[in-house]
């Protein structure tokens, strides 16, 4: 958020439009376009709007959409409706069961309120490069419905990101996050550094690793606040698949995060520190997964 | 009140409860009942001066600067004039000219900027309109031209030749210079088996109280009234007065319910310079606000002080000698400044014994944001660094940190260097308790890697000695009423809740004085025209000054009311004695009347039963110049210990557990003082580890809001332990001494040096943020392997 020494601090007029059914919500994207924000729960668009960062013409609310509102396992899918609440999340057994990472990062997002009212879709849709949940998503390589008027599209998460506070989405309406389970062995976890307790992250991570033979069969490293948006660690992953499981390749591969990572200086944090500690929280979160898939 | 009336702590010592506070002797006193305005804060039903609206109010706004030095060439507000809904626009033509602050020995504000602006957030200008949006679009459209000027951003700097001057007044930038020696440090040094010099920095920090600055100005023919977010209408009331050459009866200043101040809230801002000039203008009642980015630039937060301490030991690691060299960043303007500075110093010998000590302190200027008071004033910085400085030297000298400290501690009734006279002195006490059920000895022993156990010192003064402005108005007065059936009482005086509580126990010392019952008690507090004068919520003055004033209003209500009782039980007055709403006979105590019963007789044959109480402290301090700041009737003593735990590969600091050890007298009301303590913890815990408020290089706040300025929340909050000793204060009503203050000083050093038994390596500047603690566990092991 910028320093604000240009007076806004009130919201500037908008039009609120609040659709009873997907079709009106879509409806009313296509016809006001760029001008439009979506509101669900509206922990981060309230803010940036009363700061004047947004100022749209129109904001469509979803909340009455409450068929967005799920978490299903169908098939070897975990599904999670765009409007599912963190803290439905948290307290979820499908995903602590399926995606323990996820239920971690539903532990540390934030401050129980804000868990009671902020969604994973608007936590995705908001594309902050911090965003607590996404990491946990990517390493599932998770990916996620848009509808428009037109019709439908599913793209993999990785691709929704375009830049900070950025995405793919035009007049589309994120409505569902699709995460696919595998059937073998696999350990998860996620942790963030902050500077205390319910702050964005200086750094996050998640990671997902399964494991055949006392080797690494797949890994996947995911990391937030390190880049323009969250990203994948492919340096790691690729130094570990079919590596042996041991100290020393995990150390090495670690240390290979920073040709992944490309962060920035701010108020939170120094790049040099997040560089370091994006190490150690890659070592780490990758020593949890294989303890945990070795259960 | 004079001295001999009050009783012996020998007296004392069979009267003082226990460290619960549970005591026969008393029945109000030394329990913990529940606030006065637990409910209506609870409900929702406590009415914030920002919650208030009177009919016809307006709202206003002030417009700062933008630049952090810049000369003001033009102010156009014309266009901000002509927009519907605006009602009036002011900028320094339109206010009195007249400089004040809050400290008279350096009165360097205006209203309104004339000439140049200070700092990002100087006030520049003021519009009233009728409705918040409308002011906020007048703001944008008041054209003010700006000639920028090069700016004092570095207070190590401030003071250099070619440096841009702030103050035409003030030379380099040098807003307070102290020097000040006692006995012969040189000498102490010379002879010293041991000298150590260390140099730590602070940072500026912010109270950040939960409720924002606010302030409704109504006038009513020519008397103002002022609704404010205050932490004392007193100064408030002074100084608008002084500024708009009214007497002080036609300024009334009230406050309502108040979301803490912290020092914060001490001196009047501009909202209420602004807001009477705007409600005089257009004869409508206008509500001024601070947003939480205005409080911060507002500030009158923690100095950022540079701490230079040289102490010279003997083989014993006994004290011989101290110099502090300081140099405190004191912002655009005075502010409270001066005291901060002297109490920086001044406190520093309270703790230890020793008799050599040389003080040397410059407040510079800078383009900055002005600091003032925060909770532990001028002292929590300095502490830190001696708390860090000694450990320091224990560790020189292989003596356990304890050991040291109890080796130097102070004792009862003894005297500093600096003509502080202490009395009751449990420190002693304190520290073998805290390290006692900390386990101290285990744990320093067998530590775990990466975990560390610290203790910190601190003390604070119960009220200071003298008023911020010369006078010889009574510190404290109380009126207590009680109504014409019995069946309640009120308790009128100046003492301001600010949350701590002080509505509640001064309740409960005028029910206890009295012979009453706490349930009955009302209060009207901090008005200035219904209530009698106290200078406030500040220098943790109110239990102990306003607390004697209660008690000597209480007591003549019970005088008032033995004597008639006599008449009507046919006793004489020294035989009966009133507790619990019950007047009986001593030694026959199933002869009585009801209070009610008795209050109503004198009521019907004499009027009113009222009882009026005051206080003036002693004259207290040396005769050297500053000798007043620090002084007090009573100091508090507190030993804290605090656990933590370093993730020695990110620099993560946790919180583990915490014991504090506090000497603070006679407890009124257990509850309220352990939430006290755990409160003084809490915000000595975010300024050791997180809380720092940044600038970029013009000047800019970058952390103005509660996102990026790092409190801690409850879930920060380590496992806690708050304990007493017993003490007993004779200054003081029912042997009282303050929390408030001195339970946040220790803190930070028991941290400190709590990361420094985990790591091995000093962290000397605070915040001592993980990244801290990460280059300084990096440069430790560079220096290991080279």
């Amino acid at each position: 958020m910028s320093y604000p020494h240009v007076i806004t601090k009130t919201i500037k007029e908008f039009k609120l439009i609040s659709p009873t059914t997907i079709e009106e919500a879509l409806y009313a994207l296509n016809e006001y376009k760029t001008d439009t924000r979506i509101i669900a729960g509206g922990t981060d668009l309230v803010p940036l709007m009363k700061h004047r960062a947004v100022t749209p013409k129109y904001v469509v609310s979803i909340e009455k959409l409450k068929e967005l509102d799920y978490v299903r396992l169908v098939g070897d899918q975990l599904r999670i409706g765009a409007l599912t609440k963190i803290n439905t999340i948290k307290n979820s057994d499908v995903i602590m069961k399926n995606c323990y990472s996820l239920y971690e990062a539903s532990l540390v997002f934030a401050t129980p309120q804000i868990r009671n009212v902020a969604t994973i879709g608007g936590n995705i849709c908001r594309s902050s490069p911090s965003a607590d949940t996404v990491p946990s998503l990517l390493v599932f390589n998770a990916q996620v419905k848009l509808v428009n008027q037109k019709g439908e599209r599913i793209i993999p998460l990785e691709q929704f990101f375009t830049g900070p506070g950025l995405n793919v989405a035009d007049s589309d309406l994120l409505t569902e996050i699709i995460i696919p389970i595998e059937k073998g062995e696999y350990g998860t976890a996620f942790h963030k550094i902050s500077r205390n307790t319910s702050d964005l992250a200086k750094v996050n991570c998640a990671v997902k690793v399964s494991i055949s033979h006392e080797k690494f069969s797949d890994v996947k490293v995911a990391l937030g606040a390190v880049s323009d948006r969250p990203i994948r660690a492919k340096n790691v992953e690729k130094l570990l698949i079919d590596k042996k499981i041991n100290a020393e390749n995990i150390e090495k591969a670690s240390e290979m995060v920073i040709n992944d990572i490309n962060p920035i200086t701010d108020v939170r944090s120094t790049e040099i520190y997040r560089k370091e500690i994006s190490k150690v929280l890659v070592k780490r979160m990758l020593n949890l997964a294989v303890e945990r898939a070795q259960k | 009140m004079s001295l001999d009336e009050r009783i012996t702590p020998e007296q004392a010592a069979t009267q003082v409860g226990t460290a619960s506070g549970e005591n026969k002797e008393y029945s109000v006193i030394g329990k913990s009942v529940g606030r006065i305005d637990g409910r209506a804060k609870v409900t929702g039903q406590a009415k914030y001066t920002g919650d208030l609206k009177f009919p016809g109010m307006l709202y206003g706004k002030i417009l700062t600067s933008p630049h952090a030095h810049a000369r003001i060439l033009s102010i156009d507000t014309s266009e901000a004039e002509k927009l519907p809904g605006v009602k009036a626009v002011i900028t320094h033509k339109d206010v009195p000219s007249l400089k004040y602050g809050i400290s008279p020995a350096r009165w360097d504000e205006n209203i309104f900027c004339i000439d140049k602006v200070l700092f990002v957030g100087d006030k520049v200008a003021a519009v009233a309109a009728v409705d918040e949006e409308t002011v906020y679009k007048a703001l944008k459209l008041i054209k003010v031209e700006y000639e920028v000027l090069p700016a004092v951003l570095d207070p190590l700097k401030a003071m250099d030749e070619g440096q841009a001057q702030l103050h035409e007044d003030y030379p380099r930038n040098l807003n307070t210079e102290i020097h000040q020696s006692f006995g012969d440090v040189d000498k102490a040094l010379a002879e010293a088996y041991h000298v150590r010099t260390d140099y730590f920095v602070g940072q500026r920090a912010y109270q950040s109280p939960i409720e924002p600055h606010s302030a409704i100005s109504v006038w009513e023919d020519d008397k103002l009234t002022v609704y404010s977010s205050t932490q004392s209408p007193h100064y408030f009331q002074y100084y608008i007065a002084r500024q708009f050459g009214l007497p002080m009866g036609k300024v009334r200043v009230l406050k309502t319910h108040i979301g803490g101040g912290f020092g914060g809230k001490l001196e009047p801002t501009g909202l209420e310079f602004a807001g009477a000039v705007l409600a005089k203008l257009t004869g409508r009642p206008v509500k001024m606000f601070y947003d939480r980015h205005e409080m911060f630039a507002h500030n009158r937060g923690r100095h950022r002080q540079y701490m230079k301490l040289s102490t010279g030991v003997d083989q014993n690691g006994k004290i011989l000698g101290v110099h502090a060299d300081f140099v405190m960043d004191g912002g655009a303007y005075t502010s409270l400044g001066v005291a901060s500075a002297y109490y920086a110093g001044a406190l520093l010998t309270i703790l230890y014994d020793f008799d050599n000590y040389k003080f040397d302190m410059y407040r510079v200027y800078t383009n900055l944001p002005a600091c003032g008071a925060q909770r532990g004033h001028g002292h929590p910085q300095p502490r830190f660094a001696f708390e860090s400085h000694l450990d320091n030297i224990a560790k020189d000298l292989g003596i356990d940190p304890i050991e040291l400290r109890l080796r130097n501690a102070r004792k009862a009734n003894t005297v500093t260097p600096n003509d502080f006279k202490v009395e009751s002195c449990a420190l002693t006490e304190a520290i073998e308790k805290a390290r006692d059920i900390s386990n101290w000895k285990q744990k320093r022993s067998h530590r775990p890697q990466g975990r560390g156990i610290g203790i910190g010192l601190g003390a604070f003064v119960s009220g200071a000695g003298y008023p911020i402005y010369r006078t010889n108005l009574p510190h404290a007065s109380a009126v207590i009423k009680v109504n014409e059936d019995g069946s309640s009482a009120t308790l009128y005086t100046g003492a301001v809740d600010i949350g701590q509580g002080s509505d509640t126990i001064l309740c409960q010392m005028a029910a206890e004085a009295m012979g009453y019952s706490f349930a009955k008690m009302q209060i009207i507090s901090a008005d200035t025209e219904a209530a009698p004068h106290d200078f406030g919520a500040y220098a943790s003055r109110q239990t102990l000054m306003s607390g004697w004033a209660v008690k000597e209003a209480g007591e003549e209500i019970k005088a008032q009311l033995l004597n008639t009782a006599a008449g009507i039980m046919g006793y004489a007055v020294e035989e009966l004695d009133c507790r619990d709403e019950r007047i009986f006979v001593k030694d026959q105590p199933e002869i009585s009347k009801s209070f009610a019963e008795v209050a109503k007789e004198f009521f019907v044959t004499q009027g009113p039963l009222v009882g009026k109480g005051s206080y003036t402290p002693p004259k207290l301090g040396g005769k050297f110049k500053g000798a007043a700041v620090g002084t007090s009737p009573a100091y508090s003593f507190a030993a804290q210990v605090t656990e933590v735990e370093v993730d020695e590969e990110t620099g993560e600091v946790k919180i583990v557990e915490a014991w504090d050890v506090h000497d603070c007298g006679k407890v009124i009301n257990p509850a309220l003082l352990h939430a006290q303590v755990h409160g003084a913890f809490y915000m000595g815990m975010g300024e050791a580890v997180w809380e720092e408020v940044k600038f970029d290089d013009q000047g800019r706040i970058l952390n103005s809001n509660l996102a990026e300025y790092r409190l801690p929340t409850a879930l920060d909050m380590p496992k806690f332990h708050s304990e007493l000793v017993d003490s007993y204060e004779p200054n003081a009503p029912w042997g009282v001494k303050e929390v408030g203050e001195g339970a946040t000083t220790p803190t930070m050093g028991s941290i400190s040096n709590a990361i420094f038994d985990a790591i091995g390596v000093r962290i000397s500047s605070l915040p001592m943020s993980y990244e801290k603690v990460w280059r300084a566990l990096k440069e430790k092991r560079k220096q290991q392997t080279t």
